[in-house]
């Protein structure tokens, strides 16, 4: 039965990672990680980091050299009159001028001088809080202890992680694992049925179900697309970990990537995920004959992904909810639900065995209903395949 | 050894696409598929590649299940991926069929030097004209060496140049012992390449036998006359009816035999003659009497 599979998954592995779809496709997601990972950096070097030269008419001798302290460097006191200021503002000699009575302060700018205003109130509070301070005689050490934050440490017994710190980083992974899951499972999912369409029509199907069991040819195109769906992603992930070396975010995650479990649960659910979602889509790619129309037939199919993609973003904070206990349980949703739950909280062996059996069971049914399908499916060029279901069946007797 | 079509019958449903057809191909020999569209020709050679399986009958080469090594599909519809170049592509399907690679890429390059398009090796597919295409998909039915050729509608859209390479390379085919069944519209070629032929109307074969038999079978007594003095003819006892032919008249007789006295007749009244002629029966004319309709 598994005649020809070979072929079938080299010819179609290597056109794909060929075409140009795929290196644009692959160039422009290196980008965006790079973009996403450095979004700091690339953010600060676009501000505006240089300070606009300020003025501060005040009687109060401190207030530059405090702004100073502060970081302020650009600051200079200055006598000079509201006209003289708007003229020199708008000559462009000084961008930003205060003048300030008492702890009040009017500002004059081209444009908002944020980084100057807050330093201005920040500046004049400091200076007010010390004259207040020093008026009331109350002592220091009482300030200080009013200021002083209080001290709280949580301990969690459940799975994510024995403090909040932890939990985070698990909630980090269960979440980028969660967005792989649904991002891949749509795009490789379509890719199959897009994939399947094409073969149908541009008729080279006839040549190829000629020479080879339709199950083969299904089962060829998942395992090629789900190797070009692992060699992208391993692609992002590699870039992904150089590009963002150093942040805090990939750390907490690459630590509890580096537990076995994790990556176990991983690698099994993604999988598992993958195979029931792309034979869904392959079956539904052979029932229509024009590429178009097969974004249209696996819309169902993508709707059920993105209602199990919202339980699990629900999850992610309520891994205890009686919703997503029961919908882990049940296939279409079991990938990212019970991922989740292992990450997140205590599961019985039994509830995962459970759960994965019934995936692995539903991958074998829907194998066997698609094959059906797929035999009549592949031949059948008619316009209504939900109505012309029989004929599909009947078209191999 | 010979393909055997054994009283096959093929329902989808209420609807019987193929209704007890039987033929055989002997090794070697050419046989022409004919019919109107939806006769069920197209479902007959899939039923030969076990892409559909009869309802009832059987289907054999030299008393065993057809193997889908030996046998080289041309299909009506034509089907490559536009996208991927034509070496790779053909080197590919040679491969479901059980080719070894680099014995494929040399098949490939003498196939496509033999077609005279040696250039197109490396483009892709949608690169090349309809024609072009048609030949790479050729190469891709012949490349694997099959016993058996199944060529459905192999001239539609060529040029008559390249028709004549095509039928060059399916005689050479013959002449080297493959057997091939074809099906086409264009009666000529069918009369002209064919030793035996079927024609199906409803999935039945309504006549089917070698060709010479089947057109001695319809021959009609009637000559072709272009003369100035047809007129003559029409007192002729011997003369069933006349009626007007492309530039001249059909002249229907009681038989053959009634000739010499057309003939003289015309000599006697010293008539212009510039043709007379017995009217061959072509296969056009018997596929149009069972079929009952022209062919497109």
């Amino acid at each position: 039965m598994f005649h020809n599979f070979g072929p079938l998954y080299a010819f179609t592995l290597k056109s794909r990672i060929r075409s140009k779809a795929f290196l644009i496709s692959t160039a422009l997601t290196i980008l965006f990680i790079f973009g996403f990972t450095n979004i700091d950096r690339i953010m600060s070097s676009f501000e505006d980091s240089e300070q606009a030269s300020a003025l501060v008419v005040s009687e109060n001798t401190e207030l530059v050299d405090t702004m100073k302290s502060l970081g302020y460097e650009d600051v200079a006191s200055s006598e000079i009159t509201e006209e003289e200021a708007r003229a020199g503002i708008n000559d462009g000699e000084y961008g930003v001028v205060a003048f300030v009575d008492g702890y009040d302060a009017r500002v004059i700018s081209e444009r908002p001088e944020q980084e100057f205003t807050t330093l201005l109130q920040t500046s004049l509070q400091q200076l007010r809080n010390a004259e207040l301070i020093e008026s009331s005689d109350v002592d220091p050490a009482v300030i200080t202890a009013l200021s002083e934050p209080i001290q709280l440490d949580e301990s969690y017994l459940g799975r994510g992680g024995e403090n909040s710190d932890e939990l985070l980083s698990s909630s980090a992974l269960v979440y980028v694992m969660l967005m792989l899951l649904y991002i891949s499972i749509i795009t490789y999912g379509s890719m199959i049925s897009t994939e399947v369409t094409t073969e149908k029509s541009s008729r080279v199907m006839e040549l190829i179900i000629s020479t080879t069991h339709p199950v083969t040819h299904m089962l060829a195109k998942v395992t090629a697309i789900g190797t070009l769906a692992l060699i992208q992603i391993g692609i992002f992930l590699g870039f992904g970990y150089v590009s963002a070396s150093g942040s805090e975010l990939a750390t907490t995650v690459i630590e509890n990537a580096g537990n076995a479990r994790a990556v176990i649960y991983l690698l099994v659910f993604f999988l598992l995920g993958y195979l029931l979602y792309a034979s869904l889509f392959a079956v539904l790619g052979s029932l229509v004959s024009r590429v178009e129309e097969s974004q249209q037939m696996v819309m169902p199919v993508i709707m059920l992904l993105v209602a199990a993609f919202l339980v699990a973003m629900f999850g992610l904070n309520n891994p205890d909810a009686t919703i997503v206990t029961i919908l882990s349980f049940v296939p279409f949703f079991a990938p990212m639900l019970m991922f989740l739950r292992v990450m997140l909280v205590d599961v019985a062996v039994w509830e995962v065995a459970l759960s994965i059996g019934l995936l692995i069971g539903t991958i074998g049914v829907t194998l066997w209903i698609g094959s059906k399908f797929y035999r009549g499916g592949v031949l059948f060029y008619g316009t209504n395949a939900i109505k012309q279901w029989r004929q599909i069946l009947q078209n191999r007797q | 050894m010979a393909l055997h079509i054994e009283r096959v019958t093929k329902e989808f449903g209420d609807f019987k696409a193929v209704d007890d057809l039987t033929f055989r191909v002997p090794q070697g020999e050419m046989f022409g598929l004919l019919g109107a569209n939806g006769a069920g020709k197209t479902t007959t050679f899939r039923m030969i590649l076990d892409i559909l399986k009869p309802t009832d009958g059987s289907i054999t080469w030299n008393g065993k299940a057809v193997d889908h090594r030996i046998v080289g599909y041309l299909p009506e519809e034509r089907g490559l991926y536009p996208k991927s170049q034509v070496r790779e592509q053909l080197v590919f399907l040679a491969s479901l069929k059980g080719m070894r690679g680099s014995d494929a890429k040399r098949a490939v390059k003498s196939w496509l030097e033999r077609l005279e398009i040696p250039q197109y090796e490396t483009m892709r597919v949608e690169q090349l004209s309809k024609g072009n295409q048609q030949k790479i998909q050729l190469v891709a039915a012949l490349l694997h060496n099959p016993e058996l050729v199944i060529l459905d509608e192999p001239f539609s859209g060529l040029d008559p140049v390249n028709v004549e390479i095509l039928k060059r390379e399916v005689l050479a085919l013959r002449d080297a012992g493959t057997t091939i069944v074809f099906s086409s519209h264009r009666m000529e070629h069918v009369e002209e390449l064919c030793q035996h032929v079927g024609i199906l109307k409803g999935g039945r074969a309504v006549v089917s036998g070698d060709v010479p038999t089947i057109k001695s079978r319809y021959e009609e007594p009637a000559l072709f006359i272009e003369t100035d003095q047809i007129h003559i003819l029409e007192s002729l006892p011997v003369v069933e009816t006349i009626e007007p032919y492309k530039s001249g008249h059909l002249v229907r007789l009681h038989s053959f035999e009634d000739s010499d006295a057309v003939l003289s007749a015309l000599v006697r009244h010293q008539a212009n003659v510039k043709t007379f002629m017995r009217q061959p029966v072509s296969l056009n004319d018997i596929f149009i009497k069972e079929v009952g309709q022209h062919v497109s």
